[in-house]
């Protein structure tokens, strides 16, 4: 199963793009398929969720500013992770954490 | 990493240590240290940079909105201002919320308790606690915890996690919830998330007694620096039970010095926040509140989990009491204990009393009745709601018109309570840690520390946006700048 997390603040209009599309697929992909998380900012709780048993793979959705296309999808390296975090994190960091505990 | 500032000054012909940004807190901040002709420390302040003025754009909105409006504040404490505000909102109303859905809320406060001060302990100052203050800052964060300590990291993470998801339960997200509203709250918890928060409680409890151990592991590794880290009698404020005992959403106000005399007891919240003034300063947009009766230096009063556990009688349960006698012994017979570097063990022991409390309320079954609000339009023109928040004591107070209208709006906020405190704590760390002509990072981490032991909120006490950076400069006696370090 994918677990697809989009995650942005609504509140400032575009960067609330990955929340939305994040609604949007909820609404249409078969759940049976496909876990989506419409969440506000990276939490480290949010590791549970990806080491849940079924998941096979990981897409993150946010907006981006400075971009050619409006559409980039790129794989993560949870070794270029930084530990610099505050109250939220980057998907880097998340995927970081999660290999390192489980 | 060492900078020379001798070398420095023949550059910059300036003294200043600059921190910025600060991490592992909320919002954007520096601070600055100012050394004499010497090279000792002759001032240090703690600059809070951003700004965000709910308290103005709010004004013209319906009372009605401001539960889900001031929620906005904070990604991290959304429930503390959504509970103030329903508070105020109750008052404006003039009912009598229904003891079911205050007992809700209570239950969602012991859960943001639970969540704030996992977050804090394990993830933002675990670095500094089971790394040390000298550890490499590649080192010295979440992933180095991760790295180093990872059943720690588990148990902080699932810790923070049962705390959400019982507040996502109750209402429908953690972030933001619009759940608690004038009058009552929208919904109640179904017996099948009462089952499965109870039978997760045990392992919670595990998760409590490894922290408690690893806090007095630290306390012994830090013994010769407690003294430095915000370490001086001061005012402590906050919320106690009727019978004196710890409480968090109702009650009245008590003040108690940094000798342990009760200065004011019984205090409503109006009365309260009549003996308050909230100073300004040009250098920072977080304001000063101290209590008006002693004056600026006199009036400086702490607030959150340290000020509370010094406030209250007793706990009311019965684990967290027992660690409570533990914790007093670091005061002394009668004594508050005064050292801000106990902000971390009174949050440990403040979870295990929420826990307790979260299991009680999960075996009541008034959370069967489902008469979760009163409705009623605007009696009164003026409304004060106050509760603790993780940080401190939190009030939201309102003026509407006939209709509902706001026409005034202060949020007073616990991190700015603690700024008088905050800016003394920096000061007394930068003396005791830096002179003269070497920066050490780990040195100023331990000042960095002494703001991070408040676990402030930036976001919550200037109302701004974002994460909050931190910037430290050193400056001379003429106030030229000498040194600086940013970070973020």
């Amino acid at each position: 199963m994918w677990l697809i997390i989009g995650y942005g603040n609504r509140l400032r209009q575009d960067d609330g793009a990955g929340y939305r599309v994040a609604e949007i697929l909820s609404a249409q992909l078969d759940s049976q398929r496909a876990r989506v998380l419409a969440v506000h900012q990276l939490t480290p709780e949010l590791v549970l969720e990806l080491v849940a048993a079924d998941v096979t793979r990981v897409l993150f959705v946010d907006a981006c500013r400075g971009q050619d296309k409006p559409l980039v999808m790129e794989k993560l390296n949870q070794t270029a992770a930084t530990g610099s975090c505050g109250h939220q994190m980057t998907p880097e960091l998340l995927l970081h954490m999660t290999q390192s505990l489980y | 990493m060492a900078v020379d500032i001798k070398a420095k000054m023949k550059v910059d012909m300036k003294k200043t240590v600059t921190i910025e940004p600060i991490t592992r807190i909320e919002g954007h901040a520096k601070i600055t240290i100012d050394l004499d002709d010497a090279g000792q420390v002759a001032d240090a302040r703690f600059h809070v940079t951003e700004f965000r003025g709910f308290e103005k754009f709010c004004i013209g909105r319906s009372f009605w909105e401001m539960p889900g409006i001031t929620a906005r504040v904070c990604g991290i404490c959304p429930v503390s201002h959504l509970l103030a505000s329903s508070k105020a909102g109750d008052a404006i109303l003039g009912v009598r919320t229904p003891a079911p859905a205050v007992t809700l809320r209570r239950l969602m406060n012991y859960a943001q308790m639970v969540q704030s001060h996992a977050l804090s302990f394990f993830l933002l100052s675990g670095p500094d606690l089971l790394l040390g203050m000298d550890a490499d800052p590649a080192e010295r964060n979440m992933a180095g915890l991760v790295k180093m300590h990872p059943e720690v990291a588990r148990a902080g993470i699932r810790l923070r996690a049962f705390g959400q998801a019982l507040i996502r339960a109750l209402g429908e997200r953690s972030v933001h919830p619009s759940w608690s509203v004038p009058g009552g709250v929208r919904g109640s918890l179904s017996t099948a998330d009462k089952e499965h928060f109870l039978a997760q409680l045990p392992e919670m409890y595990r998760t409590l007694d490894m922290a408690l151990d690893l806090m007095k592991d630290a306390l012994d590794r830090y013994a010769g620096e407690l003294n430095a880290y915000g370490a001086f009698p001061s005012l402590f404020v906050g919320l106690v039970a009727s019978d004196g005992g710890l409480e968090y959403y109702d009650g009245h106000l008590r003040i108690v010095d940094g000798n342990g005399r009760i200065v004011e007891d019984n205090l409503t919240p109006d009365a309260f926040l009549n003996q308050i003034r909230e100073a300004e300063e040009t250098w920072s947009y977080l304001k000063f509140p101290y209590y008006t009766p002693f004056g600026t230096e006199g009036g400086m009063y702490r607030v959150g989990p340290l000020a509370r556990l010094n406030v209250c009688d007793f706990a009311g349960t019965p684990r967290a009491d027992r660690e409570l006698r533990q914790f007093r012994h670091f005061g002394g017979p009668g004594k508050t204990v005064n050292s801000s570097f106990y902000y971390h063990y009174a949050r440990l022991v403040e979870i295990l009393h929420s826990l307790e409390r979260i299991e009680e309320i999960l075996a009541d079954e008034i959370l069967l009745d489902h008469h979760i609000r009163s409705r009623a339009g605007v009696n009164q023109n003026v409304g004060i709601g106050v509760s603790e928040a993780p940080r401190g004591t939190l009030f939201h107070h309102y003026q509407v018109d006939d209709n509902g209208m706001l026409e005034k709006v202060n949020l007073i906020i616990a991190t700015g309570q603690n700024n008088l405190a905050m800016n003394k704590t920096i000061k007394q760390l930068a003396t005791r840690f830096i002179s003269g002509n070497k920066l050490d990072e780990g040195l100023l981490n331990r000042v960095e520390h002494g703001i991070r032991v408040f676990d402030p909120c930036l976001s919550c006490s200037t109302h701004e946006a974002g994460r909050m950076p931190l910037h430290l400069q050193l400056r001379a006696a003429d106030g030229m700048l000498m040194d600086e370090i940013k970070r973020g």
